[in-house]
């Protein structure tokens, strides 16, 4: 039995080997890339949050203070839509609405509901709002309807 | 059968080979670089962010527990993590909001880059 001997030549051999080495660090580099700018989109993102938070937050407080100033406020009507561009530059809508009270005499409950989403020009929903408060408003008496204070019952932000 | 036409050629081919693997190695030690920064860079402003929602909660609280009365003032304290610097410097005092109007506060702070993260807040009395 003879056995053939198969020459082959080398030639490229190497040359071959770091085209293949060089196809899979470049895609260990892309991948490494892409971690880096979705990381840094992440931040973006989260940036763009907080600053919506805060500006809901803060149109949420100055509705708070203003409803303050309309006539018996939960018992009232208190106005609104209210509209806030500036803060953080995210425009910001909120609406108010007054709670229906169990008690009609004594300490006589007068809570509103506030609710801030994205301005888009129409009411804010479940799934857009991103804070909503329910706050009591205290009045001297029922006979004077100045408030003196205000309690936050509740305070959510959703999204 | 290495002919003699072929001496030298497997030398050539592996330096040829050690210079691209070493460019290629070089890019990869670059990349890495790159990486560790950016992951630095963005464990400050995750670091910023916190400290931001932080002073300005510290600020909001202030404001709940002081102002109470008209004329009041209040301080917030707050102490930034090492290396942020934080505007205004907490621990000054602060005039309080009325009750029927809100103050905004403009919160920001100072990376170790220099960079600077800003946050506008609205405070009121309660």
């Amino acid at each position: 039995m003879t056995r053939r001997v198969q020459t082959r030549s080398e030639q490229g051999a190497a040359l071959v080997l770091a085209i293949g080495v060089m196809v899979v660090i470049g895609l260990i580099a892309t991948t490494s890339l892409a971690l880096i700018t979705t990381s840094v989109n992440g931040r973006a993102t989260l940036d763009a949050v907080r600053n919506r938070q805060y500006a809901a937050d803060g149109a949420v407080e100055a509705t708070i203070a203003h409803v303050r100033t309309v006539s018996s406020p939960g018992l009232g009507p208190c106005g609104g839509p209210y509209t806030y561009p500036a803060l953080n530059k995210v425009a910001i809508h909120v609406d108010c609405v007054n709670v229906p009270t169990l008690t009609t005499s004594g300490a006589l409950q007068r809570n509103v509901v506030f609710t801030a989403c994205i301005d888009t020009g129409v009411l804010c929903t479940d799934s857009s709002a991103i804070v909503r408060a329910q706050v009591n408003y205290e009045a001297t008496s029922i006979s004077n309807p100045t408030i003196t204070r205000t309690y936050v019952q509740s305070w959510s932000v959703n999204r | 059968m290495r002919t003699r036409d072929e001496a030298g050629e497997s030398l050539i081919e592996i330096v040829i080979a050690l210079v691209i693997l070493g460019a290629v190695v070089s890019a990869m030690l670059a990349t890495i670089a790159t990486s560790a920064t950016s992951s630095k860079g963005h464990r400050d402003l995750v670091t910023a962010d916190a400290a931001l929602r932080n002073y300005a909660e510290a600020t909001k609280s202030a404001v709940r527990t002081s102002c109470t009365s008209s004329g009041a003032t209040y301080t917030v304290s707050y102490t930034a993590p090492s290396g942020l610097g934080v505007s205004p410097v907490p621990s000054t005092s602060q005039p309080c909001p009325s009750t029927t109007s809100v103050t905004v506060v403009h919160l920001q702070v100072t990376l170790p880059s220099g960079t600077v993260k800003p946050l506008d807040s609205e405070v009121r009395a309660p």
